[in-house]
C-alpha cells in the first residue's frame, strides 16, 4: 500500500510542478538557514575541555579596589584575572591536584641559523601543570621541573606545528632556539592543543589563547615578562607606584606586587570536598590580604567549569543568537507557508479523495495517503535543506579563508557539521515535514464523499 | 463597491487559507521590521565618519633583534627620515594603532561638589607630529613641540585633550586652555581638590576635534594626547600618505627602515583601513544576514501569496464565471481578490505588530539591541502590504481570462 501511496504522490507532484518545487524550495531553504545558524552556534560554543568539566575551574577573586571595578570585569561583579602576587601564593597550595597559572607575552624568535628570518611570536608562559591539566601529551621529552617555575631556567616546550616549522620534525629536545636574542633549549615536544574558542584563554578573543610556544613560569622575574593581551591597574592602588630613580629591576618588582590584574588561573579539583577545603583557602588567604590592606572587598570569589567560564564570556555572540532566533522564524514561516500550500493543493485534490472513499477506502486510509504525500513533500524539503546547508557552511568557509582568517589563528575548516548537528538536522527536516502535512492530510480525510460526487 | 460582506463570508469559509496567510504576513513583518531595524544600525556604524584620514593612514612596527628599549634618538630619526620619502604627508610616534580596537582606556568617577561624574578617556601618546599626521584639527591652542617630549611622563607637564574631554571635565563654553588635569581627565577641582593633591597635574595647551581615534564608535569621552615616548621594546609608526601613494609607500617606508638600521625586525604593515574593516567584520557579516534574512522572507512570503491565490482563484473558476455572467466587471473581479487579499494581510499585521514589538522587546531583554522605533513598524507594515498586494496582482489578473461562459458549462 504504501508503494502506491508514493506512487500517488509522485504523481500528483508531477501534475503540479511549479507548486511542489516552491513547497520543497521554502521548507528546504527555511530548513538550510536554521541549520546553518545552529552549526555555527555550535561551533562557537564548542567545550574543548567537556571531559573534563567537573574537574577544572577557572578563579576569579574579587579584588578590585573599594570604589572601582577593575576595567573588563564580568557580569558576575569580578575581574576576569588575578595578579601576579595571589597566583603566585595560590600555586603553593596542595589542596588542587593541578593548578596553572599563567599569561601570553610577546617574542622575538631567531635560530643560530643565518638563514632563518627572526620573526615575533607568541608564548605563553605558564606553570609546569599546563600540560597535565589542560591533558596536552607529549610527544618527546618532557616538562620542566617545579625549579623552573620558581627561578630562571632557560627552557622551553614546542608544539609539533612549531617544532615542524623550526627543526623540520623530529625528536628536537636539546635543540636550541633565541628569544630575545637568548638560547632557550627545547625540552619537550608537545600534541597542538588549538581549541576553538581558545577555552583556556578567553582574554583575548575566540582563538587569542592558543599557542605554539610554551615557557617556565620562572622566567616572568628573570626576564621582566609583561603580558601581550590584557593588562588591568587601579589608580588607587597604593601599592602601584613606582618611584622616580627606581631600577628597572625595583620597577618591576613593584609590577609584580601591585594589585595589577593580567594572570589567568585554573584549579583543578577533583572533587567536591577538595572544592569545599579550597574555597576555605581562599577564604583565608583574601582575608589575611585584607587585613595587610592588599584587597578592598569583601571576600567572594567564582570558581568556574570551563562550561560556566565560555558562558560567562559570552563566546558565542549576540549577533550570532539574535540571527539564531530570526532563522527559527523564518522556518516557522517557511513551515507555515507550505502548510498553506499544502492545504490548498489537497483540497483541489479532494474530489479524487471523494472517489476513493466512495469506492470503499477508509477514512484512515485517505488520511495515510494524503500524510504520505504531504511527508513526501516534505522529505524532499529536508534533503534539499541538508544539501543548502552544506553549500551554505562551504560559503562561511570560503569567507572565513579570504577574510584572512588564518591571520588570527581561526581554522576555518571547523565550520563542518559534526554528527550530532546532522542529527539535529534530520530531526527539524523530519518534524517539519510532519507539521506540514498533518493538518491537510486530516481535513481531507474528513471531507463527505456525497458532495464531490454530486459536483462531477 | 468594495464588497466586504461577500469577502468576510468567503474568507470565513476557508477559515484554515486565510488564518495561515495570516500568520505568514503576522511573522513575515516582524522579521522584516526587526531585520531592517538592525541593518540601519548597522549601516550607520559602519558609514559614520572617524575623523581622522583614515583612507590615506598606515601603521608599521619596529622591534630591535636583541634586548633592550627603544631610545629616543632612534625614534626621532627615523621619523624624521620616514617624513622626507616623497609621498608622504607627515608620519608619527605613535602608541595605539587608530582604528584597531586597542587602545588604554580610564574610567573615572569624578566627584564634583555634590554630583558625582565619570570621566572616560583613551590615553594616546604621541609626537609634535601626531596630531596632523592622523588628519585631527586643533581647535583651540596649540599642539605638543619637541621641547614637551619626555621619556618619563613624570617629567611631563602638557596634554592636548579633544573636545568630549574638555567638555566633560571642565564644562561646555568653559575655556580648558591653561587648565589643570591629570592624565585620567579629572580637573582639581571641587572634592577632588583634596583628593588630588598628590596626583600629578598637566596644563592643557591645546584642544583638538573630537574624533574616533582608537575604535570606529565612540565609546567614551574622547581622548587625552600625552607627549611622550614610552620606554618599551618595540615602536609603532603611524605614516599619513598623499592620495594613492600609500600603496607604494607601504614597500618603501620598510625598506628605508631597514636601510636606516638593519638590525631590527619590521612587521605589521597594515592599513588603517584594514583595521578598520577587522574591527568591524561582525558588523559587515550583520548586515550581510539582515539583508539575505528580509529577501528571504519577502521572496518566501511572496511566492506562498502567489500561490495561495492561484489555488483559489482556480477553486473559483465557477463563482468567477456566474459573477461575470451576472455583469461583474473584469476590474471588479480583480479588485475582488486585491481587497480580498489587502483585508487578509491587514489582519496578519494586526497580529504582525504584537509580534514584532514581542520579539523586539526579547532583543532588547537578553541581547543588548535597541528598543524599535515606530518608523520602522510602519515601514515594515507599508513593505509587507505592498508584497501581499503585488502577489497577489498577478494569480488575480488571471481572473480576467475566465470567461462567463464558465457559469453555464460547470454545471
Amino acid at each position: 500500500m504504501f508503494g502506491y501511496y508514493l506512487q500517488l504522490a509522485w504523481r500528483s507532484i508531477k501534475k503540479t510542478p511549479v507548486m511542489s518545487a516552491l513547497m520543497v524550495l521554502a521548507l528546504g531553504v527555511g530548513v538550510a538557514i536554521v541549520m546553518t545558524m545552529l552549526t555555527l552556534q555550535h561551533v562557537e560554543s564548542n567545550n574543548a575541555l567537556a571531559a573534563k568539566n567537573e574537574q577544572l575551574f577557572y578563579l576569579q577573586l574579587n579584588s578590585s579596589p573599594a570604589d572601582e571595578l577593575f576595567f573588563g570585569s564580568l557580569e558576575n561583579g569580578m575581574p576576569r584575572m588575578v595578579s601576579y602576587r595571589t597566583a603566585t601564593t595560590l600555586l603553593k597550595s596542595s589542596i588542587p591536584s593541578h593548578s596553572v597559572a599563567m599569561f601570553r607575552s610577546m617574542f622575538v624568535l631567531s635560530m643560530d641559523d643565518a638563514d632563518y628570518q627572526p620573526g615575533s611570536i607568541v608564548g605563553r608562559v605558564s606553570s609546569r601543570d599546563f600540560f597535565s591539566l589542560f591533558d596536552v601529551p607529549f610527544i618527546y621529552g618532557k616538562v620542566w621541573n617545579k625549579q623552573a617555575d620558581e627561578s630562571a631556567k632557560y627552557q622551553v616546550v614546542i608544539d609539533q606545528t612549531l617544532n615542524q616549522q623550526l627543526f623540520g620534525g623530529g625528536n628536537s629536545v636539546g635543540k636550541t632556539l633565541r628569544l630575545e636574542g637568548k638560547p632557550y633549549q627545547v625540552i619537550g615536544v608537545v600534541h597542538d592543543f588549538m581549541p576553538v574558542p581558545s577555552v583556556q584563554d578567553l582574554t583575548m578573543g575566540k582563538t587569542g589563547g592558543n599557542t605554539h610556544l610554551y615557557l617556565p613560569f620562572g622566567l616572568v622575574r628573570a626576564e621582566q615578562l609583561t603580558p601581550y593581551g590584557q593588562k588591568s591597574c587601579a589608580a588607587s592602588d597604593a601599592n602601584q607606584d613606582v618611584e622616580l630613580g627606581m631600577s628597572a629591576n625595583e620597577a618591576f618588582e613593584v609590577e609584580l606586587q601591585n594589585l595589577c590584574i593580567w594572570l589567568q588561573f585554573w584549579a583543578e579539583l577533583p572533587n567536591a570536598d577538595a572544592k569545599a577545603r579550597y574555597v576555605d583557602y581562599l577564604q583565608q588567604y583574601f582575608n589575611e590580604q585584607k587585613k595587610l590592606g592588599f584587597f578592598a572587598r569583601d571576600f567572594d570569589y567564582a570558581l568556574s567549569t570551563p562550561q560556566q567560564w565560555l558562558n560567562l564570556n559570552h563566546v558565542v555572540s549576540n549577533d550570532t543568537k539574535v540571527t539564531t532566533w530570526l532563522a527559527l522564524v523564518f522556518l516557522v514561516i517557511c513551515i507555515v507557508n507550505t502548510v498553506a500550500l499544502l492545504t490548498a493543493k489537497l483540497w483541489r485534490q479532494a474530489p479524487e479523495a471523494g472517489i476513493r472513499q466512495a469506492l470503499g477506502a477508509s477514512r484512515g486510509a485517505i488520511f495515510v495517503q494524503n500524510l504520505v504525500e504531504a511527508g513526501f513533500v516534505g522529505i524532499l524539503g529536508g534533503a534539499f535543506g541538508i544539501l543548502l546547508s552544506q553549500v551554505m557552511l562551504m560559503v562561511v568557509r570560503s569567507i572565513l579563508a579570504n577574510n584572512g582568517a588564518a591571520l588570527l589563528g581561526t581554522d576555518s575548516s571547523i565550520y563542518s557539521t559534526d554528527s550530532t548537528m546532522l542529527a539535529v538536522t534530520v530531526l527539524v527536516a523530519l518534524i517539519s515535514s510532519v507539521l506540514a502535512g498533518l493538518y491537510p492530510a486530516w481535513q481531507v480525510s474528513r471531507t463527505q464523499p456525497a458532495h464531490y460526487l454530486k459536483v462531477q | 463597491m468594495f464588497e466586504f460582506g461577500p469577502i468576510l463570508r468567503t474568507l470565513w469559509r476557508n477559515k484554515i487559507g486565510a488564518s495561515l496567510i495570516i500568520l505568514q504576513s503576522a511573522l513575515t513583518l516582524a522579521i522584516v521590521a526587526n531585520a531592517t531595524f538592525v541593518l540601519q544600525q548597522r549601516l550607520q556604524l559602519i558609514n559614520q565618519p572617524t575623523g581622522i584620514d583614515e583612507q590615506h593612514l598606515f601603521t608599521i612596527d619596529v622591534k630591535p633583534l636583541g634586548q633592550g628599549l627603544f631610545s629616543v634618538g632612534e625614534i626621532q630619526r627615523d621619523t624624521l627620515e620616514l617624513r622626507q620619502i616623497t609621498g608622504v604627508v607627515d608620519a608619527s610616534y605613535i602608541s595605539d594603532k587608530p582604528l584597531s580596537g586597542s587602545y588604554s582606556q580610564s574610567n573615572r568617577n569624578a566627584q564634583d561638589d555634590d554630583t558625582t561624574f565619570t570621566i572616560s578617556l583613551n590615553q594616546l601618546t604621541t609626537d609634535p607630529h601626531g596630531l596632523h599626521t592622523l588628519g585631527v584639527a586643533l581647535e583651540q591652542g596649540r599642539f605638543f613641540n619637541d621641547s614637551d617630549m619626555v621619556r618619563d611622563l613624570k617629567e611631563g607637564k602638557v596634554v592636548v585633550i579633544s573636545r568630549g574631554v574638555a567638555d566633560a571635565a571642565f564644562g561646555e563654553g568653559v575655556n580648558p586652555i591653561g587648565q589643570q588635569i591629570t592624565t585620567f581627565g579629572l580637573p582639581p577641582t571641587g572634592k577632588h581638590k583634596q583628593a588630588l593633591k598628590d596626583s600629578q597635574l598637566f596644563t592643557v595647551v591645546g584642544v583638538a576635534a573630537d574624533a574616533n581615534i582608537t575604535s570606529v564608535a565612540s565609546v567614551n569621552d574622547g581622548v587625552i594626547f600625552l607627549p611622550f615616548y614610552q620606554p618599551d621594546k618595540s615602536v609603532t609608526y603611524l605614516i599619513r600618505c598623499q592620495p594613492s601613494q600609500c600603496n607604494q609607500l607601504m614597500l618603501a617606508v620598510p625598506q628605508k627602515l631597514k636601510q636606516l638600521d638593519n638590525h631590527r625586525i619590521i612587521t605589521g604593515v597594515s592599513t588603517v583601513m584594514s583595521n578598520k574593516d577587522e574591527l568591524l567584520r561582525a558588523d559587515h557579516t550583520m548586515v550581510v544576514m539582515m539583508m539575505a534574512a528580509i529577501v528571504l522572507v519577502s521572496s518566501i512570503t511572496g511566492l506562498g501569496v502567489i500561490g495561495l491565490t492561484l489555488i483559489w482563484v482556480n477553486r473559483r473558476r465557477w463563482q468567477i464565471g456566474v459573477r461575470r455572467a451576472l455583469g461583474a466587471t473584469r476590474m471588479g473581479i480583480v479588485r475582488y481578490f486585491l481587497m480580498e487579499n489587502l483585508l487578509v494581510t491587514s489582519i496578519g499585521l494586526c497580529f504582525g505588530v504584537i509580534l514584532t514589538l514581542g520579539l523586539n522587546q526579547l532583543l532588547v531583554e537578553y541581547y543588548q539591541m535597541q528598543a524599535l522605533p515606530l518608523s520602522y513598524l510602519l515601514l515594515g507594515m507599508a513593505c509587507v502590504w505592498l508584497l501581499g498586494l503585488s502577489a497577489a496582482f498577478v494569480p488575480a489578473l488571471r481572473t480576467t481570462t475566465i470567461s462567463p461562459a464558465v457559469a453555464t458549462r460547470s454545471i
